[in-house]
């Protein structure tokens, strides 16, 4: 008996999810049944010591390439929001080619990003707090806006919930200053806007055309474009393209599906 | 039958107590999401403290993050810290009342009272469980007599405070009445007992039938037909149980038969049950249900009821919802707080309402 024999990708997925957001986002849910049980899941927020100092992108993109690099050369990196510049700088540092790079509702944070994630943490924990209580940390050096950020959480902390033991209030703080740590590295000036590969928008976000191999704007809010398997196929649409075209030696176009 | 959400363990009601001492509300299901319930961040650090402080385990933040329903909250906890709290659980553990301890239904545990370990009641609640849930344990208490040893043994054992109100629910009522006797024989400050719906009407019964009964309770609440004219088979029983719903607990059939061993006994050891007055604080709690017509057919002694037992301080408090209903009746719940706050007071019969009358207009 002769004929064609199918090849099963067996190569993992990188998952990069942040593991503190309030509700979580997942992909999970929409990742084909044989790439859920083969993926890598990153949170960029474990960076080490990310919670005390600023990184750059690049070297954060080191470290995890370096940490999954036992697992080989994945099939393809997953992203959303404000982890697509990292994404993109993984990708590029992980060996081997044709990784794909499929991107949820990106995001690039501007240089006023870190003081909204501020104000967000700060509301939070008291919501009757004024705006002008909290510290302006735009334009501060990375670092110097790091280090007012904590200290103003920290205080915060202790006013909204002072019988909070040292050790919970310490945990709580340090996911929040890694959380504002990562957005200064991404809001990071920047001379060109990263270059996505695919890109999946939900109703609720945009993305130029040409910044990207491709965009799909779907008709799911973002809650069902990360809780729903309704975009599976998609997915799995997505991540057989890079592997066609790599087949055929051709370079990837680029290409719009509304 | 009960419509609100009963938790299955006692992680479960540790956690359900802090989780609505949290956010305000419970959790209503096992699905239930901290963070979809409107809990922020610093709910979660308030949570994790909380039952870091409850269990005596040092539960990371994360967990909460990683595990965000109430179902997967205390799935793992009970798989990180199996056997956290043993046989006096800490429902909640600070408040500013003397401290409230929970003494266990037929059940033989606190489940189905997690609500008092929330708001209202501002005090430490404490559960007792009771001895052979865990099959390792051995066989249960026969008696009332052996039963209030064990409870007071455990207190000693666990150092717990000597200043006390007890609650229980139903028959557990029986056995917090009984063990505020044998406290206050060895020298305990019993503040008060508090009835929650605890009839007097206690047919004679021996360990099987009431075991059985349970089981019977068990099947029919799981919509499983027994054959008619037979003894109900624990073990098909405990294996079509367990075949429903999410995430069952009892994996085990030894955990299972422990139930109702213990339940079985409890309601042999009240058989007949008539109590000696007290010189202790009492307050009922009380719904029209409260007194189970097949109980009252099926018991063959004279019964004198609660109020006319010549108790030296009574107060009888009507409860406007049924019996499964008032364990979670916000109203019901303030009551009792506020019946516990008097008695701290020191303001017997001032702030209270008239006797038998509903505190909660």
């Amino acid at each position: 008996m002769s004929g064609s024999t199918t090849t099963i990708d067996a190569r993992p997925v990188v998952v990069i999810e942040f593991g503190n957001e309030i509700p979580p986002r997942s992909f999970d849910p929409v990742l084909p049944p044989e790439l859920y049980e083969n993926r890598l899941r990153i949170d960029p927020l474990r960076y080490p010591q990310l919670a005390e100092q600023v990184p750059d992108l690049a070297a954060q993109a080191r470290h995890w390439a370096a940490e999954i690099s036992a697992a080989g050369s994945p099939r393809a990196v997953f992203a959303y929001c404000s982890a697509a510049e990292l994404a993109t700088l993984l990708v590029d540092e992980l060996p081997g080619s044709g990784i794909a790079l499929i991107v949820f509702d990106p995001a690039v944070p501007g240089p006023g990003t870190p003081q909204e994630l501020l104000l967000d943490l700060a509301l939070g924990m008291d919501d009757t707090l004024a705006p002008s209580e909290v510290p302006d940390i735009t334009g501060l050096p990375a670092s110097e806006a790091l280090r007012l950020a904590s200290s103003f959480l920290r205080s915060l902390v202790t006013r909204a919930a002072p019988d909070l033991d040292d050790e919970i209030a310490a945990e709580l703080t340090e996911g929040q200053r890694a959380w504002l740590g990562f957005t200064l590295s991404a809001a990071a000036e920047r001379s060109a806007q990263p270059k996505l590969g695919r890109v999946v928008l939900s109703t609720d976000s945009e993305w130029a055309e040409a910044d990207a191999c491709s965009v799909h704007r779907t008709e799911l809010n973002v809650r069902d474009l990360f809780g729903t398997p309704a975009v599976t196929p998609l997915v799995a649409e997505l991540l057989s393209a890079p592997a066609a075209e790599e087949a055929l030696g051709e370079e990837e176009p680029c290409s719009r599906t509304s | 039958m009960q419509s609100h959400f009963v938790e299955r363990d006692a992680t479960e009601a540790v956690v359900a107590a802090q989780w609505s001492r949290v956010l305000g509300r419970p959790p209503v299901s096992l699905d239930t999401d901290f963070f979809g319930s409107g809990g922020s961040s610093l709910h979660a650090a308030k949570l994790v403290s909380a039952l870091r402080s409850a269990l005596g385990t040092r539960i990371p933040l994360k967990t909460l993050f990683e595990a965000s329903t109430f179902g997967a909250l205390s799935a793992r906890i009970r798989n990180d810290t199996p056997g956290s709290g043993g046989r006096l659980l800490t429902l909640n553990p600070s408040g500013t009342g003397t401290p409230l301890l929970l003494v266990p239904a037929a059940s033989g545990g606190v489940i189905g009272l997690h609500r008092f370990g929330g708001d209202p009641i501002d005090r430490p609640v404490l559960g007792l469980q009771a001895r052979g849930l865990d099959p390792a344990e051995g066989e249960p208490c026969g008696t009332t007599a052996e039963i209030v040893d064990d409870f007071i043994g455990v207190l000693e054992k666990a150092d717990a405070p000597r200043s006390l109100h007890l609650a229980g629910y139903c028959v557990g009522g029986i056995l917090a009445y009984e063990l505020a006797a044998g406290l206050r024989l060895r020298g305990w400050d019993v503040r008060s007992v508090l009835l929650l719906n605890t009839s007097l009407y206690c047919p004679p019964l021996s360990v099987s039938d009431a075991a059985r009964e349970k089981l019977v309770s068990v099947a029919a609440e799981a919509g499983i037909a027994l054959p008619e004219g037979e003894e109900p088979d624990a073990a098909a029983v405990f294996k079509a149980v367990s075949s429903q719903g999410p995430d069952p607990i009892e994996a085990d059939f030894a955990e299972f038969e422990a139930g109702l061993r213990v339940f079985g006994s409890v309601g042999a050891a009240v058989s007949g049950y008539v109590p000696a007055p007290g010189d202790f604080a009492v307050r009922l709690f009380s719904t029209d249900d409260r007194d189970d017509p097949s109980d009252i057919e099926r018991t063959a002694h004279p019964v004198t009821d609660w109020p006319d037992l010549g108790l030296a301080d009574y107060r009888q408090y009507h409860v406007p919802v049924d019996h499964f209903e008032m364990i979670v009746h916000e109203p019901t719940l303030k009551a009792v707080e506020d019946a516990m706050k008097d008695i701290d007071d020191g303001r017997r019969g001032q702030s209270e309402p008239r006797e038998d009358s509903s505190p909660y207009a």
